[in-house]
């Protein structure tokens, strides 16, 4: 078939990258252009399909090698050859509770909640919006954020609701694998809710995504150690409640969109 | 990317150049996975994928001082990272047994040894599976810049001008590669696309 000169402008429709302006002339172009019809109906689906492309997550364990590798990068020889036995040690006087360096604990989880505080009252930082002019969501895109918010509360819930200064071997690998997949997909779901333009699940989705780097950038040993500031974070965010609400609006953009 | 992510990212590289190797690692572990994905997506092969994402780092730490930070650390990250993986890819093409083939083969060893793990997944999962090697098929069969703006695009989200920065080229090429990976693609996944 023969070629069109706009058809190169096609791609950057569908992803929604030409100005307002030329948006509306290629508009009106593709409404008498049959080749460019074609295309974009083509360009429309090969997008769809790359968009909610999931690929493999990597082998934990080549994963597990490769940071500790990185590591000796930013920490000291000295220091690295000792971390296995400081972190040993450090956890045997946790364990042991003592008086003095439960006071230091808990001066460190008050120094982090003033941090944390910090980070979510800042006003008006909000996530820089790229997409213009908007897409509208389809149902699948709505349930693609939905999920993704469902999955969140499981995640957050353990975490807070966890009695233990310290959480079981069991919640550090269910809590870590939900992490680590919710992160792989944060991208595409901060994507869909750009396009949603909804502040509120924007505003979620970035502290959520403080929670996961958290946690799934962590040695296990590490998640251990610092379980209470990441609960800390969750609680003083109020975000099992938060993914709660949203999950209710989310079903009802969704039942609107029927 | 946000706003609170870029200007956290400045203070950073700015400590670390001052000599601050916590702030360094910061760097480090934000974008660990993100440059090992990268690095996997336009070379398949996890091994490898690990030693030039180290090298990544490596490069990144000595060359610190150099950065004049006009692009965003992670853009800056990123092309270095690219850079790496299409060198190797270059030195693979050239050794005969390392071909594409062998990589498809590379990818159906995996694929067996995760049968237990895709045990667990359900019916949708596993069709999306099927998709997934032939969307990988497809990107093996661009052209090097039109890999590489694809990754950049779908797998990374980043945006036409992050694209040009990365490859060092301008925005409208930038879309260009895009748009031609999206017509060669589309091609090769006319048939899945029909199938589902
Ligand atoms: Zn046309």
């Amino acid at each position: 078939m023969k070629s069109c000169p706009f058809e190169h402008l096609l791609v950057s429709y569908v992803q929604n990258e030409l100005s307002a302006d030329n948006r509306l002339r290629l508009r009106n172009h593709i409404l008498n252009c049959d080749h460019c019809r074609n295309l974009l109906a083509d360009f429309t689906s090969v997008d769809r399909l790359l968009q909610n492309f999931e690929r493999k997550p990597i082998p934990k364990k080549l994963y597990r090698t490769y940071k500790k590798q990185l590591a000796t990068l930013y920490e000291p020889e000295s220091l690295w050859k000792n971390a296995v036995n400081v972190v040993r040690r450090l956890l045997t006087l946790l364990s042991s509770r003592a008086p003095a360096l439960r006071v230091a604990r808990s001066l460190a989880v008050l120094l982090i909640g003033i941090l944390v505080g910090r980070y979510f009252f800042f006003p008006s930082q909000t996530p820089e919006i790229i997409s213009e002019p908007r897409t509208t969501l389809t149902k699948d895109d709505i349930q693609f954020i939905s999920d993704y918010v469902v999955k969140s509360e499981l995640l957050l819930l353990t975490i807070a609701n966890s009695t233990n200064d310290e959480p079981s071997e069991d919640d550090i690998f269910l809590n870590k694998d939900i992490a680590q997949s919710l992160l792989y997909k944060t991208a595409q779901v901060q994507r869909k809710a750009h396009a949603l333009d909804d502040q509120i699940i924007i505003t979620f989705l970035t502290h959520l995504e403080l929670v996961l780097l958290e946690i799934s950038n962590r040695e296990d040993e590490e998640i251990r150690s610092s379980f209470q500031e990441i609960r800390n974070m969750v609680n003083e965010a109020n975000m099992v409640q938060k993914s709660r609400r949203l999950q209710r609006r989310l079903e009802k953009t969704l039942s609107e969109n029927v | 990317m946000s706003r609170l992510t870029r200007e956290s990212d400045h203070k950073l590289v700015q400590s670390a150049k001052s000599g601050s190797s916590a702030a360094f690692g910061k760097l480090v572990k934000k974008y660990q996975q993100k440059v090992l994905y990268l690095a996997f997506d336009l070379i398949h092969d996890y091994e490898d994928a690990k030693d030039i994402a180290q090298e990544a780092f490596i490069k990144s730490f000595e060359k610190l001082h150099q950065f004049e930070e006009r692009a965003q650390f992670s853009t800056w990250l990123y092309r270095i990272t690219v850079n790496l993986a299409m060198d190797q890819h270059r030195r693979r093409k050239r050794r005969p047994h390392d071909s594409l083939e062998d990589n498809i083969r590379e990818i159906e060893r995996q694929k067996t040894s995760e049968q237990a793990e895709e045990g667990r997944r359900s019916e949708r999962e596993l069709q999306t599976s099927a998709q997934r090697d032939e969307i990988e098929k497809a990107l093996q069969n661009l052209s090097e810049n039109q890999r590489i703006a694809t990754v950049l695009k779908y797998f990374h989200q980043k945006s036409s001008k992050e694209i040009a920065e990365v490859l060092g080229c301008s925005e409208s090429t930038a879309r260009i590669h895009l748009f031609r990976a999206v017509k060669n693609m589309r091609k090769h996944l006319k048939g899945i696309q029909e199938s589902l």
